[in-house]
């Protein structure tokens, strides 16, 4: 099959979409198809975002058998034969302030663009798909129609391992304010003695180092967090992982499972996350694969005791998460047979 | 080329004449043939003429062959199996009124789509006025309907999928422009050629009417329709103001006169004390026109508000060398200024009696201002450059239909998407295609 892989391209910004569809590429190609990526410009201004929409919905593919869309506006592009696989709609039309936009006239003509023009790609589709239950979950509620889920498989294949647990749990993933890391040094001050924070990665920026760096000393944890403020290697990740109680991971309303659950399930760890996390509550269940905390520090101090006081029952917990990790078969041979069959 | 003109040919119709004027001219450059709606006789014509019952598919079909189509509308009943297919076949429309008001509204109730129409002019004029042409009769007066037709012109509707417009003055094209994807061609009117003439023996007076003025009498005339934007009520409070105007002048409208609208200025006339210098002829024929207008010293037009994209009946006066008062507006105002006396609308009366005291005083002026006005309408308003004008609009309109197809597919793909109802994304494309094409 000639596939064509369309996402945005916001310029000079890389995470995990761009990574996601670079690899689907890879992974296409090496299931025999030919596989191309193109990237839709989207700016920011309103005016650029109606650009951008109009640009994609007037786009001609030739020579192509398929589409398979990944993220608003490149889904619109008009095929026949459209698979979408949805990374994410365009929130700021959907979603309340400060993600949506304020009620305005001007960006209220925008808004109403982006959901008549979604709602009918969703629609003449030829199949629909979610990369994680939260994203599915906010179409359902958003335009009313549901998505198959099929969740996307972790950036690379890692040699998971576990070893006996340590005294420390471990926070992992980029610094930053909206992973929260600070929620759990804030923690550490009314965590019972025995057991560490490790938090480990590199910061977004020196303001957001700065204010980790602080939040320890203010909290009076010096001794009880370890800030190891830099990329580490999958080595070292895998190693850190491995010898820890479990993994603490606290996104705010994340699309995706969070790769840092699914590393630390695969580990055989549990992982405790929050009630406001989004899709991380697809690999944590609270009690049977790790712990679902409230967002504040006195909640997410009892979740830490409970797994650092009680080894047995986080070793357990640590086996379930790694046998639903299994279950849930973040493969990409089976997304690979899903988007092209 | 090939081209389709599709127009009214029936003898009564006045712009049947008109375009009947140019196709001599048009036959020398195009493959001419004439699509008419069947009537029970048609004028003469020089080219084939293809008579059609219904305006249907086999028409459309017929039409679509050629390399151009040319659709002649005005609000009408004549034009009532033409606008049908200017809707469905991008052409050239030939727009001889500046609203279409009434033809559209009954073509919409002709095809059911009324509700359609409604919804549109909802939402773009407002509720009220979708209520009004659900329900002329709510305004309770004629002139109250005359007044909607002018603000709601509709012939948008007519003109959307067209290649092109033409019109017979700026004021108009100045209406039209933005309302087709092609160019608004000027053209200039000719005169209708049953009211041509005017020579030296056609001036001859036959007629009781003409005989029994008075020799020395001042004849101010108005030609058309006598209704309510005629404004004739307010010509003889004009001349009741003016003791020189009130003894000199006398004032014939001859036109077509509804029994209300004869005896309301009847009574004004009396109130005014101008019964015996204040006639309604009625409707007459081309010939005592043309004796009527031999005979008049001046002429009067005063249409508020104006509904006409230009006035036939101005330029029959013009013709026959009789200067003409008319109001300062609409494609009134371009007529020299040294043809017409042009009054401001907002001080009509006033300057009404102003106007009409300069001509009743200065026999020269109204001399020289008519025998301009007569070289004007000579020069300026002959068949042949009408044709011209009608061929360069023809030109330009195949130079757009590579625009037709484009914006065709624009259409089509937002449609795909919604995005085609979408105003913000109308827009954006819309300025985007206006920068890439040079619409502007």
């Amino acid at each position: 099959m000639k596939l064509l892989v369309a996402n945005n391209a916001a310029p000079f910004v890389r995470g995990g979409a761009e990574f996601l569809a670079d690899r689907l590429v890879l992974e296409l190609r090496r299931a025999g198809h030919e596989a191309e990526l193109v990237r839709l410009p989207l700016g920011d201004t309103p005016e650029q975002i109606l650009d951008g929409m109009i640009a994609a919905s007037l786009l001609d593919v030739v020579n192509v058998d398929r589409v398979i869309g990944l993220k608003f506006p490149a889904y619109l592009i008009p095929f026949p034969d459209l698979v979408i696989w949805l990374v994410h709609q365009f929130r700021q039309a959907y979603d309340t302030p400060p993600v949506g936009w304020p009620a305005d006239p001007t960006l209220d003509r925008v808004v109403s663009a982006v959901r008549t023009a979604d709602k009918r790609a969703f629609v003449s589709a030829t199949r629909l798909y979610a990369i994680s239950p939260v994203v599915a979950e906010r179409l359902h509620r958003s335009n009313g129609i549901t998505a198959e889920v099929l969740m996307t498989p972790p950036h690379a294949d890692q040699a998971y391992r576990t070893h006996e647990a340590e005294g420390f749990i471990v926070a992992l993933g980029r610094i930053s304010d909206g992973k929260r890391q600070v929620l759990a040094i804030q923690a550490m001050r009314h965590a019972r003695p025995g057991y560490r924070l490790v938090v480990a990665g590199a910061a977004d920026n020196a303001a957001t180092l700065e204010k980790i760096e602080r939040e320890i000393a203010t909290a009076g944890v010096a001794d009880r967090v370890e800030l190891i403020p830099r990329f580490i290697t999958e080595e070292e990740k895998l190693d850190l992982i491995a010898r820890s109680i479990g993994s603490v991971y606290l996104p705010i309303d994340e699309d995706s499972y969070g790769y840092v659950c699914y590393e630390a399930a695969m580990s055989s760890k549990p992982s405790i996350t929050a009630t406001d996390s989004g899709g991380t509550l697809t690999l944590v269940e609270h009690g049977r694969t790790g712990l679902v905390s409230a967002p504040e520090p006195e909640a997410l101090a009892a979740a830490f005791d409970e797994l650092a006081l009680h080894r047995d029952r986080a070793r357990a917990m640590g086996q379930n998460a790694r046998t639903l990790a299994l279950e849930l078969d973040l493969s990409w041979t089976r997304v690979i047979e899903e988007l092209t069959r | 080329m090939k081209v389709a003109m599709v127009t009214p040919m029936s003898p009564e119709s006045a712009i049947a004449d008109v375009m009947t004027q140019a196709i001599p001219d048009l036959s020398a450059w195009w493959d001419l043939e004439v699509w008419c709606p069947s009537e029970a006789s048609t004028r003469p014509c020089p080219v084939r003429v293809r008579p059609y019952d219904h305006a249907d598919t086999d028409v459309l079909n017929a039409l679509a062959r050629y390399d151009l189509a040319v659709f002649v509308l005005g609000d009408s009943p004549w034009h009532a199996r033409i606008l049908p297919l200017a809707q469905r076949l991008p052409g050239l429309v030939v727009l001889h009124d500046a609203s279409l008001t009434n033809l559209i509204r009954h073509a919409a109730i002709e095809s059911d789509e009324f509700e359609l129409l409604l919804r549109r002019v909802e939402a773009e004029f407002g509720p009220e006025s979708a209520q009004i042409l659900r329900n002329p009769r709510s305004l309770g007066s004629p002139d109250e309907w005359l007044k909607f037709c002018a603000r709601v012109p509709l012939h948008d509707i007519a003109t959307e999928r067209s290649l092109g417009a033409v019109v017979h003055s700026e004021w108009h094209a100045r209406r039209v422009d933005g309302r087709t994807l092609g160019a608004v061609t000027v053209a200039p009117l000719p005169v209708p050629s049953t009211r041509l003439g005017f020579d030296a023996n056609q001036t001859s007076t036959s007629s009781r009417l003409v005989q029994r003025l008075p020799n020395d009498a001042l004849l101010l005339v108005t030609v058309g329709s006598v209704n309510a934007n005629r404004r004739i009520d307010l010509l003889l409070q004009a001349i009741a103001d003016d003791d020189v105007l009130s003894a000199r002048l006398h004032l014939w409208c001859v036109g077509p006169a509804d029994d209300g609208a004869r005896s309301e200025l009847l009574q004004l006339a009396r109130t005014l004390g101008l019964q015996d210098h204040f006639a309604v002829a009625g409707r007459v024929t081309d010939t005592l026109l043309q004796e009527i207008l031999a005979r008049a010293d001046i002429a009067a037009a005063l249409r508020d508000p104006v509904l006409e994209g230009q006035s036939a009946s101005v330029l029959t006066q013009l013709l026959s060398g009789t200067p003409v008062v008319v109001f300062d507006h609409a494609h009134y105002s371009e007529l020299p200024d040294d043809i017409a006396l042009k009054v401001d609308p907002e001080d009509a009366r006033e300057g009404l009696r102003v106007a009409l005291r300069l001509l009743v005083d200065d026999e020269g002026e109204r001399a020289r201002r008519g025998q301009r006005a007569r070289d004007y309408v000579l020069s300026e308003r002959t068949a042949g450059r009408y044709a011209a004008a009608l061929f360069e609009a023809g030109e330009r309109a195949m130079a757009t239909k590579p625009l037709t197809h484009l914006s065709s597919d624009i259409g089509a793909r937002l449609r795909r998407l919604g995005l085609n109802r979408e105003p913000a994304v109308v827009e954006a494309v819309t300025d985007l295609s206006f920068d890439l094409f040079d619409l502007a």
